[in-house]
């Protein structure tokens, strides 16, 4: 027996807010139980990953004429699109065919063709400039928003998001604990006299044009999710793990915590999108690392097919029988590719590998997405007898003069297939890039134009189309 | 009928307006900035600063982390406080993060702040009025067990003890309720924003059957969730 301190006492008998407030129902996919749930997944291979280690290879020939390095050792074969055209597949890639038919792959997806940093490419990706600004990831949520607009794992270096107001970034470690802070916590209820009078409040102050002013409207429109929000935050659970690296201390889950995130924030409608880092050691600079590439993408591609068949097998809505996979758009990539090699270094087996902007790959699937194709095709895939490479344009050389970075080839936005011409000149309209995707992925997700504005080839240049053979 | 008056005010100063509604919220609208939240460190330090002992350990490091829990599995941050906005270092670039209001971070700083609140309006429950309970078992996963009272200044008590007169007319009293707002909301809103929030609680029938600690509860946490004690200018 022991007496109730005061704290204990006022928690254990309540509020006024908690008394007079009715219980929330809880359904699933709150906000996403219209006709049409539908999320997002980018999985983002940090920091500038290799495709040729995946469905954007090349031949040995190239290897052995001391082009390009390749630490198989193994002949990558076709990947062939239903659509005609052709990839290379890495034998390391080789767990991807079993999903074959339901991957698209865009390869020669040129990025910010004029920066080779890290961070200007991610902004690239995230916003459609090297500097930074809006991106497309909150924009798939605008057409039927969700409380979240996207969750994101962890920090990317140097991306300057202009509209991450809904996104919410924290490690998985972090977001597994608000099941726990929200447990018992009383109900926000908007009928309640207090709640109605913030809100008049928050509408009084928002009544300027001032910072201030607008972010009491923010503030007035969050304060309304947040009830229901607050609700579905208090059903999250996750494993709780029993045992732990014996090295790192890190607890081991039966399913990563990564993926029970996905599950727990899809599942309940708290968010449309889900951004994560594949972390792998990519940026090879250094000739071990270089050639430890084999092994570094076996666990890629390992991890997605691990993805892949967690969404196939868990369910999203046991009444219709959709499972998550279903429900849920994915994106894999990086934000470039790499150098074919480094130069001043005195064989193909000793080199690492630099960045490489002018050409990328990007693997597409789920929901929206035609499976089985493959849009657009890098150049440098062949040498002559001499081992000199046969595809290589003046446009190539005016961005590449070493020779040693593929780039992705012209493309036709008419039809959809890529060019066998070599310009003198770089265009950037005649070039799939990363923009394409993203107005491709607009789309798949319904988004009107007004809410989320198509990217164009350049500052005040023409919309770059979507990728038409990828909409299902 | 002074609520309604109250209302009317606000719906013909605020309600006119449309709120922003992008899909997620932009940095700027209307070619101006958002307000954003100023933080869990700067509203803590704000809190310290106005209502809290300064001397102890305790005391110099109140932070409203207290009210969240720590992280289940010790690894990564697992800092919820992040959400609340703050400063976060990228590979060595210094970034204010989740400061722009989300349902997420309006649902953390609801939640941090009426736990805040409860703990003011126990100054209204006296000792000797305790009943003697079992402690009950924790309802959360949270156990709110072994965090100790929040040290509140003498000062900061005193008023709190005289709005704990309600619902006499003592505490409903201009002064005495302006002398409340101030000590938490200094001088962070204009006059107007206190007259309404008195009117409010003044006019509004359930709050005058409140026992004293749910009515101070109550007018805590409607200075707390103000956007001008919330959010940077």
């Amino acid at each position: 027996m022991s007496a109730l301190n005061r704290r204990e006492l006022l928690y254990a008998t309540g509020s006024l807010l908690s008394a007079a407030s009715m219980p929330f129902g809880v359904k699933r996919a709150q906000a996403a139980d219209g006709a049409k749930p539908h999320f997002f997944i980018y999985a983002h291979l940090f920091f500038g990953a290799d495709p040729s280690y995946l469905l954007d290879a090349r031949p040995l020939a190239l290897t052995k004429a001391g082009k390009m390095q390749n630490f198989t050792g193994v002949e990558p074969e076709p990947w062939v699109g239903a659509n005609g055209t052709t990839a290379l597949m890495s034998s390391v890639a080789a767990p991807l065919k079993e999903f074959k038919d339901m991957i698209s792959v865009v390869n020669g997806c040129v990025m910010s063709a004029g920066f080779d940093g890290h961070e200007q490419n991610q902004s690239f990706i995230f916003t459609g400039s090297p500097f930074g600004g809006t991106s497309f990831i909150p924009q798939l949520n605008a057409a039927a928003p969700l409380a979240l607009d996207a969750v994101m794992t962890s920090q990317l270096f140097g991306v300057s998001v202009a509209n991450d107001g809904g996104t919410l970034t924290l490690d998985a470690g972090g977001l597994s604990t608000l099941g726990a802070a929200f447990a018992g916590a009383s109900p926000l209820d908007l009928g309640h006299p207090t709640a109605k009078f913030l809100m008049a409040a928050m509408d009084t102050a928002g009544a300027g044009n001032g910072a201030l002013s607008i972010g009491s409207q923010a503030m007035k429109k969050s304060f309304v999710s947040a009830s229901s929000l607050s609700e579905q935050l208090k059903l999250l659970k996750f494993e709780t793990p029993t045992t732990f690296d014996p090295m790192t201390g890190n607890p081991i889950f039966t399913v990563p915590l990564g993926f029970q995130l996905i599950e727990q924030f899809f599942r309940r409608g708290l968010s449309r999108s889900i951004v994560y880092n594949v972390f792998g050691n990519y940026d090879v600079h250094d000739n071990n690392a270089c050639k430890a590439q084999p092994a570094t993408f076996a666990k890629t591609v390992e991890e997605i097919v691990a993805l892949i068949k967690f969404l196939k097998a868990t369910p999203f809505d046991e009444a219709t029988g959709q499972s998550m996979l279903d429900v849920t758009t994915i994106l894999v990539g990086s934000e470039f590719t790499r150098t074919m090699r480094q130069l001043f270094v005195s064989s193909i087996e000793e080199t690492g590998t630099d960045h490489n902007p002018l050409s990328n790959s990007f693997l597409l699937l789920g929901k929206g997405i035609k499976g089985g194709q493959v849009v657009g095709e890098g150049d440098m895939r062949a040498v002559d007898a001499e081992g000199n490479l046969t595809d290589v344009s003046g446009a190539h050389k005016s961005h590449d003069q070493q020779m040693i970075k593929i780039m992705g080839k012209p493309f036709d936005y008419e039809t959809m297939k890529p060019l066998s011409v070599l310009p003198e000149t770089y265009d950037v309209a005649q070039y799939l890039g990363f923009n394409a995707v993203a107005n491709t992925l607009l789309d798949v997700f319904g988004v009107p134009s007004e809410a989320g504005p198509r990217r164009r080839f350049t500052a005040g240049g023409a919309v770059i189309p979507s990728l038409k053979p990828l909409i299902a | 009928m002074i609520r309604l008056i109250v209302l009317a005010l606000a719906v013909l100063v605020g309600g006119c307006r449309t709120t922003q509604d992008t899909g997620g919220f932009e940095l700027k609208a209307n070619g101006n900035s958002v307000g954003q939240f100023m933080g869990l460190d700067a509203v803590s330090k704000t809190i310290s600063s106005r209502m809290l002992k300064q001397e102890g350990f305790q005391a110099q490091n109140f932070s409203l982390r207290r009210y969240l829990p720590g992280n289940n599995f010790g690894f990564g941050s697992g800092d919820l406080g992040e959400l609340l906005g703050q400063y976060v270092v990228v590979n060595g670039n210094g970034e204010f993060k989740n400061g722009t209001p989300n349902a997420m971070n309006m649902s953390l700083w609801y939640l941090v702040m009426n736990r805040l609140a409860t703990d003011v309006a126990t100054v209204c429950l006296p000792e000797s009025a305790l009943p003697v309970t079992p402690v009950p078992a924790p309802v959360t996963e949270f156990s709110l067990a072994g965090i100790p009272n929040v040290p509140f200044t003498e000062a900061f008590e005193k008023k709190v003890k005289t709005m704990c007169a309600w619902p006499a007319e003592d505490a409903k009293k201009e002064e005495t309720m302006l002398a409340y707002w101030t000590a938490i909301m200094g001088f962070q809103a204009p006059k107007a924003v206190f007259k309404a929030w008195r009117d409010w609680f003044l006019a509004e029938p359930s709050f005058a059957a409140l026992p004293p600690e749910a009515a101070v509860r109550e007018m805590t946490v409607a200075i707390f969730l103000q956007p001008h004690f919330l959010l940077s200018k």
